[in-house]
């Protein structure tokens, strides 16, 4: 995208939405000089449309213009509103895809690692492909399946989600443990039967206050923490590095 | 007055100067190596003998003024004490005989173990100067100096030092071998004179490997390296006892206190953030003591050595104090603070009164005790609030009053017993031989009673009389102060009263001899009534002095009225055992119900007075609402009062007392003015929590009629649980306790933690305990409230706190233990399989599930303290006692053994004795008999035989499996065996009675009467060879404190020898 006489804000929003509805339609690169056209003729129809607007509105002697006035000015230029409905209800088809319609229009694909695991260079493809062939498989699909994991996050889920997965830790790291390590009945059984109540025996250590003193529980989090921290950088990074290729791409 | 007092003490020298001198230690051996030199002035004219005392030590040669190889004698009556061929086992002449080797050995009496015998060469040398000396001037025979040197070791100690030397040789271990002195019982490791009141100043050296750091009383003049050995060299010049002499040696870190250089903190290797976390503020209470007397700390500096396994938690010397390791916390712990520093202010306040200035004898105990915590308390009451200083106070007072009726009176002074025949219980004896359990309950007695000392006196001329006793001990420690002046360095009831006399004009003994010299504490019965055409309280108290431990109490007490015009304070003298009063009322009944009340505390409240008796204007009233008085107190007013009390009072005391009260009113009422309280946050949390107590209490109290859900569940989904979507998050802090309860419970999930608010916190982390104990109509507990306490344990989450929910877990795990009840559940069957999965009822499965899990966790990533296994253990006692799951007793003996977190072991170990006491299991008794007589950790000896004491398997000879002569004869030798551990061998001494009483046991067969004729008392013509004490010499050195003192003291004798 040029740059170079854009001060205006208006102009660099105007820019990037005209920009956002080109490459709606499909169209991956064009050239600069067939961008600059279009923004020049939908800047002039624009222009053209509000001046009507505002004519209208003064014939009405209004200071605000209300939508019959909008609606006039596109019937003085030419456009049928009938088409205008058209436009509206049939979607652009290679409309990006927000992350809800994804979740609920192609379930298939829910598993598979786009931006957020995945190098952002591996998504996009090169342009020479065309866009009706289907997307490059990720890297390590081939050791997933399909899941239909509920992706929607609302707080108790998150919550039940969260506990759930420690439980389940706690658990398997016992149950792990409990299969390396001796272990100790529970259940006096008086020697006849067999239990699943044990203990992991205690192994003796010489200087015991120091295990019971400096607690490891409140680094686990400590740890979850630094992780969090690096997920949200790393997102951050990420829209950043979307947000480039884009332009450099317009 | 004084010639009693010149009496205690019958020394016949004064020690100016020591050197204790440690030139070797091995930690492999377990032996120290040394010798110790005394600077004597002796009192009397024939000085031929010289008794110190020492213990356990082997003593090689002695030396005075360099004569060799002195004569010397050295006999331990303690070790033979009880001899195994004593067939009568009794109590009685065990105790007579204790206390008479108790008084042979005693330094205050002039007596020691060891007796050094003066060579006729040097007598004479001292006869000639004295004899020249005469003539010029009387007093002037201070030049005469023996200079006693004796070579000692010290080797595989029982107490008085320990060695921890872990078993292992990982190079963690090796560093971390360290020793320390256990207590105050210094002839356990040198030659001294191992009397409170002989202070004297200090020169110790230790020698040790390069690596290692010894940390002793004093300051560090010097430190030399020689030969890969390292010498310290400490000197105090402060004059200090011998008990209070500290060492610590091991390869210790260490922190300065970032605001006082003078103080040190040192810790074992690994721990030194915990350390500096855990000692970061112990310059506050230094500042705040120094400004509060007024005078400055005497010592140099001050260093705090964190050890494992010392015997007591907290042991303070002089110029440094030894700690138990636990004591250190991370910054992430919350509730070890209150105690940790607590522990430390303590120490810090014995810098002051207990180790500088100390106590004459033991009979002045209670005086130093008291003042330190006295101290300690002043500090704590600015650094945790009020509310808790006056939670606490109230806390010790029912503890005192618990012990005097359950168990024991307490008289503070320790007198002797004038004839043996008196002697009714083990703790009625001699200071150095009371039960731990008794010391603990006294000393809270003693800082109740400096409390009313400083009540009677007002606190201003309390901090004066404080600060003169300092200054007065100061001018003692100046470099060319006389010998004489360091009787100032201690005190006794009698001097202190004396101090207070003279710089007040009040008599504090009455006050004492209600208090020290006498046992016992008041009950008080009340009642009121209003009389209306008078507009007079009618208030009548008894005195219950039937009961058990009381004392007819004669003295003002402070009654507060609560009118509708305002608070009115009445001070009434009780002189009868049933007193009645009439209080001016100032309040007149009023048809206008709008206008507000005003509070004692200056608050101006409107109240609901519809309830209120309306020919009434009394809300409510309080007798002695200051503590001024150790008293039980059963006082009557209608719920009405109560509840207004508890609502509206801001007295947290009084709230106390309203809700004990409240529990015997189930109703509406009560249940309304509850909720309100608990939900009140401008209510200290304690209030609040035992708020939930009682709500619990009372709903079980109503379980046929209750209808709705427990406010305290209410208040807990609403204050700690996050909403249903629907409910707009402004909603939960507004709306009432009624239409939130009607949310869906499973769409509640506890909020993740944040325990930023420590009273938020405390609150939270207990009121699930309280929900616990909630009872239906088939009295057991609602599953809603199991479901409940279960989700809380599934959704805790963590991992976005900035604090530790080591404590919040182990309390949910004791909430899920609270609901467990015994409902008659008696399944006998030995099919552990069809109990487990058959009979046993869900909820009591899930539990036993939920609980290994969480034993087994802990054991992978423990908590703080491995506070969630302590729970743990305790919930599994529970299970096994209560439901009946056959629990195999090995893992109550894998966590008692030795290796295991201390903590933890001392659970298991009560769990085993509780197991005892239930189930008489012989094998377990052994067991715990074993851990009494070899483990190597001391502490948890004397915890175990406290735990034994408090849950005997059998009381005064009640007819029991285990009640049988292999008992008496383990226990026996037992004792017999722990001849250098007072402590743990009175504590025996009292489960000995517990057991046994104080005669023979029954299931002994009874003696003959000839054999017990010739079984002499081969002891009793055990002579004293004290020597006669010149009297003069005496007063010169003793008497010096104040002149007129001296003057009348000096005519007196003069009167007597006459």
């Amino acid at each position: 995208m040029d740059n170079t006489n854009t001060d205006n804000p208006y102009d660099v929003l105007f820019e990037r939405s005209l920009a956002v509805i080109i490459r709606e339609y499909g169209f991956d690169n064009i050239e600069l000089s067939a961008y600059h056209q279009f923004l020049d003729i939908s800047n002039t129809i624009l222009r053209r449309l509000l001046l009507n607007v505002k004519n209208f509105m003064e014939i009405q002697s209004r200071t605000e213009p209300c939508p019959a006035d909008l609606a006039r000015s596109l019937q003085m230029m030419n456009v049928k509103l009938s088409s205008l409905q058209q436009t509206y209800n049939h979607p652009i088809k290679h409309r990006l895809r927000s992350p809800d319609r994804q979740t609920e229009t192609h379930p298939m694909k829910l598993f598979r690692v786009t931006s957020t695991t995945n190098n952002t260079s591996r998504k996009h493809r090169p342009i020479y492909i065309p866009d009706f062939l289907p997307e490059f498989p990720d890297p390590h699909t081939f050791i997933s399946s399909e899941t239909y994991a509920d992706l929607r996050k609302d707080y108790p889920r998150v919550r039940h989600l969260l506990a759930d997965q420690r439980r389940a830790l706690q658990r398997s790291l016992v149950k792990f443990k409990l299969q390396t390590n001796e272990k100790l009945s529970v259940i006096n059984t008086h020697g006849t039967n067999i239990n699943d109540y044990y203990l992991i025996k205690y192994t003796i250590s010489p200087l015991p206050y120091l295990s019971a003193l400096l607690p490891q529980d409140q680094m686990e989090s400590e740890s979850t923490e630094t992780i969090e921290d690096e997920t949200v950088a790393n997102i951050s990074h990420r829209t950043k590095s979307l947000s480039a290729t884009d332009d450099g791409e317009m | 007055m004084e010639l009693e007092e010149l009496r205690q003490v019958t020394r016949s020298f004064v020690l100016s100067h020591q050197t204790l001198c440690i030139t070797g230690v091995s930690f492999d051996k377990r032996c120290l190596v040394g010798y110790t030199e005394l600077t004597l002035h002796p009192l009397v004219k024939n000085f031929n003998v010289i008794k110190l005392n020492a213990r356990q030590l082997t003593i090689y040669a002695v030396t005075i003024n360099d004569e060799r190889n002195v004569e010397f004698s050295y006999d331990d009556p303690n070790i033979q004490i009880l001899s195994d061929d004593d067939p009568r086992r009794d109590l009685t002449s065990f105790l007579k005989r204790q206390q008479r080797f108790f008084e042979y050995v005693d330094p205050d009496e002039g007596n020691g173990e060891l007796t050094i015998f003066i060579p006729l060469s040097l007598q004479q040398q001292e006869q000639n100067s004295s004899t020249t000396n005469d003539d010029n001037n009387n007093n002037n025979t201070t030049d005469i100096v023996y200079k006693v040197t004796i070579d000692f070791s010290l080797e595989h100690p029982e107490n008085g030092i320990h060695f921890f030397v872990p078993d292992d040789d990982a190079k963690l271990s090796r560093l971390s071998r360290h020793l320390f002195t256990t207590g105050h019982d210094a002839r356990l490791w040198f030659p001294c004179v191992d009397s409170y009141c002989e202070p004297s100043t200090w020169t110790i050296e230790v020698t040790v490997e390069e690596s290692l750091t010894v940390i002793a009383s004093g300051e560090l003049v010097e430190c030399t390296t020689n030969n890969e050995l390292k010498t310290y060299r400490f000197y105090l010049s402060t004059p200090a006892p011998a008990p209070f002499i500290g060492l610590a040696i091991g390869s210790f870190e260490s922190v300065v206190d970032s605001n006082t250089q003078e103080i040190t903190n040192y810790c074992l290797p690994g721990l030194l953030t915990l350390l500096t976390n855990t000692t970061s503020f112990v310059h506050e209470p230094l500042e705040y003591y120094e400004e509060l007397l007024n005078a400055s700390c005497q010592y140099p500096n001050y260093k705090q050595v964190f050890v494992t396994e010392p015997h007591a938690e907290c042991i303070p010397f002089a110029s440094m104090a030894i700690f138990n390791v636990n004591l250190l916390y991370p910054s992430t712990v919350i509730e070890a603070t209150w105690h940790s520093r607590t522990q430390m202010a303590f120490a810090l306040a014995n810098q002051f009164f207990g180790c500088f200035i100390t106590m004459r004898s033991w009979r002045d105990w209670w005086l130093l005790k008291g003042l330190a915590l006295y101290l300690t308390s002043l500090y704590t009451r600015r650094a945790f609030g009020n509310n808790e200083y006056r939670y606490n106070l109230n806390q010790d007072m029912l503890d005192v009053i618990r012990y005097e009726r359950e168990e024991n009176p307490i008289r503070l002074d320790f007198a002797p017993i004038k004839s043996e025949s008196d002697i009714t219980n083990v703790n009625n004896r001699r200071g150095t031989m009371m039960s731990s359990q008794y010391l603990e309950v006294a000393a809270k007695k003693a800082h109740l009673v400096v409390r009313m000392i400083d009540d009677f006196i007002g606190r201003e001329i309390m901090m004066q009389i404080l600060n003169k006793l300092m200054c007065l001990a100061t001018t003692a420690c100046l470099k060319d102060a006389p010998l004489s002046s360091r009787s100032r360095l201690h005190i006794s009831s009698k001097s202190f009263s004396r101090v207070v006399s003279t710089l007040t004009t009040k008599d504090i003994q009455a006050l004492l001899t209600q208090w020290v010299y006498e046992s016992g504490c008041p009950r008080l019965i009340g009642s009121f009534t209003f009389s209306r055409k008078r507009n007079v309280v009618e208030l009548e108290l008894k005195q219950d002095t039937t009961i058990k431990g009381s004392k007819k109490f004669l003295g003002s007490l402070v009654i507060r009225v609560q009118e509708l015009e305002g608070s009115f304070s009445h001070t009434i003298l009780l002189e009868d055992s049933v007193t009645k009063y009439e209080l001016t009322c100032h309040s007149k009944v009023r048809r206008n119900k709008k206008k507000k009340i005003p509070l004692i505390s200056g608050d101006e409240v409107d109240m609901d007075l519809n309830q209120m008796d309306p020919e009434c204007p009394i809300l409510w009233i309080r007798i002695d609402p200051d503590l001024k008085v150790i008293r039980e107190l059963q006082f009557e007013q209608a719920d009405y009062n109560w509840q207004c009390e508890l609502r509206y009072e801001r007295d947290i005391l009084s709230q106390f007392e309203a809700l004990e009260a409240l529990k015997r009113y189930p109703s509406q009422n009560t249940r309304e003015t509850l909720g309100t309280v608990l939900d009140s946050s401008n209510c200290f949390y304690r209030v609040r929590i035992e708020c939930a107590y009682v709500l619990t209490h009372i709903a079980n109290s109503m379980a046929n009629t209750w209808t709705g859900t427990l406010a305290t569940l209410s208040f807990f989904r609403r204050v700690f649980m996050s909403t249903n979507s629907t409910l707009s998050s402004t909603n939960v802090t507004t709306s009432s306790t009624n239409n939130l309860s009607l949310t869906v419970p499973s769409a509640n999930i506890v909020r993740i933690n944040d325990f930023s608010n420590s009273q938020m916190y405390m609150i939270q982390k207990t009121i699930p305990q309280a929900i616990a104990l909630q009872r239906n109509k088939d009295r057991v507990c609602p599953p809603e409230v199991i479901n409940f306490l279960f989700e809380l344990i599934h959704y805790n989450e963590n991992s976005k706190n900035r604090f530790s929910d080591a404590f919040y877990r182990s309390s949910l795990i004791d909430s899920l233990s609270n609901t467990l009840t015994n409902i008659g559940l008696t399944s006998t069957t030995t099919n552990v399989d069809l109990l487990l999965n058959h009979t046993l009822d869900t909820n009591t499965k899930r539990i036993f599930d939920e609980i290994l899990l969480q034993l087994n966790y802990d054991k992978i990533i423990p908590s703080y303290g491995f506070c969630v296994t302590c729970s743990c253990l305790r919930v599994l006692h529970k299970l096994n006692i209560i439901s009946g799951i056959p629990i195999d007793i090995n893992v109550f003996y894998e966590y008692a053994s030795y290796g295991m977190f201390d903590r933890v072991r001392l659970i298991a170990c009560e769990i085993l004795v509780e197991q005892i006491e239930i189930r008489m299991n012989q094998d377990v008794f052994e067991y715990i008999f074993n851990l009494i007589t070899n483990d190597p950790d001391y502490n948890l000896r004397h915890k175990i035989i406290q735990h034994l004491c408090h849950h005997p398997p059998f009381r005064q000879n009640q007819t029991c499996s285990l009640n049988n002569p292999i008992t008496v004869h383990r226990l026996w030798s037992l004792i017999k065996n722990f001849a250098y551990d007072n402590q743990i061998r009175n504590d025996l001494v009292e489960l000995y009675q517990i057991m046994f009483g104080l005669s023979r046991p029954n299931c002994l067969p009874s003696l003959n009467e000839t054999n017990e004729i010739l079984i002499k008392d081969e002891l009793d013509d055990v002579s004293d060879t004290i020597v006669d004490i010149d009297p003069e010499r005496l007063s010169y050195f003793r008497l010096a404190r104040y002149a007129d003192d001296t003057k009348a003291a000096a005519s007196k004798l003069a009167s007597t020898s006459k």
